[in-house]
């Protein structure tokens, strides 16, 4: 009896284990870009979600006789104009990029496939009308769109995170239409309008959890679109407004002083690649092990 | 590899003729914002000027020395009592429209800035001007009701500029269509983009413009700016940004003319709003400001901390003044007896005039903190942050203000009750209305003087604005463009004797 018992002990662990191994998050591990990126975006969460914690300095705090200080010990990425330090202040940029990313990205993710779900599974005149609003929202350029509505909302944490999420929305939304398109022919989802299943349920219970794949993709690689767009409104000065510091901002303020103090530029402009390298990477690697066909190369 | 050496060849013919082709007859010069209006009575900000000044002509104009000098007017003189001027124009001068210019359009031009409707910037002041007679075409004769020494300074700006009564007669519009008779007259205005001028044949003045054309473009970063003159694409380049100029002075590729400057950065302080009807609301904030500390950060030290007047004769001793030295323990206290103990505005700041201005603003608010007073900024496009200005429509303002040569132009529009720029300062008493008539009545500067020395006392005591610096002015040329002469008062008029060698 003991012995039985045991003995499906090790079948479940290692059961477990396979399951593991070929989970996303298994397969993700195996994958050098995968795991490159997620550390990159490790470190990065930690230092927003910690940031108040880990900034040496104050990063609004003026201290004027220190101002225009080259890296050194005390300031590895040296100070600005105001003599406040650049390294906290790429930390309590990374917090407000981040959260700028994540909810905008939220805001387009949720909205946009949920938008996209009801016209793929509704049809007709309803996803003719939603549709058709998506492509003219893509029809313009992403940064000029993201501009003008920054222009018109005016600036502060939520126009900007509205912005960016408008933008991004028709990507989700397509992508959300195209796959629920797909299984709704399925015959499961038959079966459970034969057992007299809810349009609702049937669409939110049954055909979303198996449209989540492609989604997540673009969730991982919008978080990196999010950062850049970010930082380019604030560049043109429309995003996160002084004495708060974004990497964009940084790097505006900093345009001037390029060959008086290049450091202020080279601080968050890296920032800003480093960030954008680590969310490719992993959306990247995320893409790959979604696809059916390179899931079959034994990853 | 044949075709690729003969495209290499190409491109290098392209790229070394183009600029062959242009140079010598089009001056191109370069600034970081538009001007905001082509009506030249009605234009406040400096960029606006800067342009002005190449369409409009004016009776008189001040020289580097900030001497008036004969321009339309070829000479004038004051009668007896100091009530009557009268000028001479030049013979034969004519608008871009090719119409002469008389001393009718002299006439017509000053009834227009007085004329209330018009809304001129500089009506308030000319209010002292009676009556303007024209008895011949070439004589124009000003009428005073009470003595105005100082109103020759004033003539000379382009807010006093001369327009043909003939255009406005046919139904022209000043907003559309600028008929000035300036050196150059406008081609072709593309907002935000360029500027574009032709010179003007019949200017009054013989042998000017001795360049042909002028194009003004409109490159918001100053850092762009100076990278277009290092390679010759721009001639002349109106530069603001002291960290740019800086760069720029250690280049030896470029030249570099520096002015000490009227305009004065400051901090202006609405009394109209709840938050500063207190004086010691504002005495504290004024307490609490290190403006040498604001110079140092938004300015990188490139200027000095000035008094409400900024014509160095007429200045005040700063450490008679006021709070001119930081004191932490006296704006604290002083808040204290105001009973507020949560003092919070906001600074309005504009994005590109001065590019200073949201430096200054990020450090007032830091060093505001530390009296507990919290400050936010808001940062605006020049056209909102000039109507918003002109309107009185803010808390506080981290502004850049034109200061002439004459303490009289610099305060009386401010600080007389009668001003017409009371809307933006929103700030008079009895004493500073009589202080400042008496100033402009007498003509010996040394009387002059200490009208204006207590007037600052008075201003740097209320505190209605906290004065912080005056920077300089900054030209940036290619080396082969000669004969501009930089001036205090920021103005380009010289770039119509400038030339290529």
């Amino acid at each position: 009896m003991t012995e039985i018992t045991a003995i499906s002990q090790i079948d479940r662990n290692a059961q477990r284990k396979r399951n593991f191994q070929y989970s996303l998050f298994g397969r993700l591990l195996r994958n050098p870009g995968g795991i490159i990126g997620g550390l990159i975006i490790l470190v990065f969460a930690i230092i927003g979600l910690f940031s108040d914690q880990l900034m040496p300095y104050s990063p609004i705090k003026n201290y004027p006789k220190e101002r225009l200080q080259a890296p050194s010990v005390e300031h590895p990425a040296g100070t600005d104009e105001m003599g406040r330090d650049v390294l906290s202040r790429l930390m309590k940029g990374a917090s407000n990029s981040m959260a700028i990313a994540f909810t905008s990205v939220a805001f387009a993710g949720i909205f946009g496939t949920i938008l996209g779900a009801i016209a793929g599974y509704a049809g007709g005149w309803f996803d003719n009308l939603i549709m058709r609003l998506m492509d003219m929202i893509f029809s313009f350029p992403t940064m000029l769109l993201a501009l003008a509505i920054a222009t018109a909302l005016g600036t502060g944490f939520l126009n900007t995170v509205i912005a960016i999420s408008i933008v991004y929305l028709p990507i989700f939304s397509r992508t959300a239409r195209g796959t629920v398109l797909q299984l709704r022919e399925f015959e499961y989802v038959d079966a459970a309008r034969c057992i007299g299943a809810e349009d609702a349920r049937i669409l939110f219970r049954h055909i979303l959890p198996n449209a989540l794949a492609p989604l997540i993709v673009q969730v991982s690689l919008g978080f990196s679109w999010a950062i850049l767009t970010e930082s380019s409104l604030s560049y043109l000065g429309l995003g996160t407004q002084p004495p708060n510091p974004s990497w964009g901002s940084m790097l505006s303020q900093a345009r001037v002083m390029m060959e008086l103090a290049p450091w202020l530029v080279i601080g968050p402009g890296v920032t800003i690649m480093v960030a954008v390298l680590g969310f490719n990477l992993l959306g990247d690697a995320v893409r790959d092990l979604m696809d059916p066909r390179l899931r079959s190369k034994g990853l | 590899m044949k075709r690729m050496i003969v495209c290499i060849l190409l491109l290098v013919i392209l790229v070394a003729a183009a600029p062959v082709a242009a140079a010598g007859d089009t001056l191109v010069v370069a600034m970081a914002a538009d001007m905001t209006g082509l009506d030249p009575h009605l234009q406040t900000a400096f960029t606006s000027h800067k342009v002005l000044e190449m369409m409009h002509g004016k009776l008189v104009e001040v020289d580097e020395e900030m001497n008036v000098q004969p321009s339309m007017a070829e000479s004038w003189e004051w009668s007896e009592d100091g009530m009557e001027l009268t000028f001479h124009l030049r013979e034969g001068m004519t608008f871009h429209n090719g119409t002469p210019v008389t001393a009718a359009d002299v006439k017509f031009s000053f009834e227009r800035i007085l004329d209330e409707a018009t809304a001129a910037a500089a009506r308030s002041k000319f209010t002292s001007i009676a009556s303007i007679e024209a008895p011949d075409d070439l004589t124009a004769v000003f009428k005073f009701a009470e003595k105005n020494v100082a109103i020759l300074v004033d003539m000379s700006s382009n807010n006093a500029a001369i327009l043909s009564k003939d255009f406005f007669d046919n139904g022209g519009d000043p907003n559309v269509e600028s008929v000035g008779a300036g050196p150059y007259k406008l081609v072709n205005w593309e907002p935000d983009n360029k500027i574009e001028f032709t010179a003007h044949e019949g200017y009054f003045i013989e042998g000017m413009p001795k360049i042909k054309n002028l194009e003004y473009r409109i490159i918001p970063a100053e850092d762009s700016i100076l990278a277009g003159v290092r390679t010759g694409e721009i001639d002349f380049a109106i530069i603001n940004e002291p960290a740019t100029a800086m760069i720029a002075s250690a280049d030896p590729s470029v030249v570099v003319a520096t002015a000490p400057s009227l305009s004065y950065h400051v901090l202006q302080l609405n009394p109209g709003r709840d938050v500063f009807k207190d004086v010691r609301v504002r005495q504290a904030i004024a307490c609490a400001i290190d403006r040498q500390e604001v110079l140092d950060v938004a300015a990188l030290g490139e200027g000095q901390v000035t008094p409400p007047v900024v014509q160095p004769y007429y200045g005040a001793d700063i450490d008679s003044l006021f709070c001119y030295q930081k004191d932490i323990e006296k704006a604290k206290a002083l808040l204290a007896e105001a009973g507020n103990p949560e003092v919070s505005f906001t600074i309005m700041a504009a994005a590109d005039e001065p590019p200073t201005a949201v430096a200054e603003a990020q450090n007032i608010q830091d060093q505001l903190a530390e009296i507990g007073v919290k400050v936010d900024i808001e940062i605006l496009e020049l056209g909102v942050y000039v109507e918003r200005w002109l309107a009185g429509d803010f808390d506080s303002c981290a502004a850049w203000n034109g200061g002439g040569s004459d303490p009289n132009g610099t305060f009386w529009r401010y600080w007389h009750s009668t001003g017409n720029l009371q809307k933006v300062s929103i700030f008079n008493t009895p004493e500073l209305d009589e202080l400042l008539v008496q100033g402009r009545s007498l003509t010996d500067p040394a009387e002059r003087r200490p009208y204006y020395i207590e007037a600052q006392e008075i201003l740097a005591e209320n505190a209605p604005w906290v004065w912080l610096y005056v920077g300089y002015e900054y030209r940036v040329m290619v080396p082969s463009l000669k004969g501009f002469i930089p001036t205090p008062d920021g103005s380009v008029w010289s770039l119509r004797q400038v030339y290529f060698e």
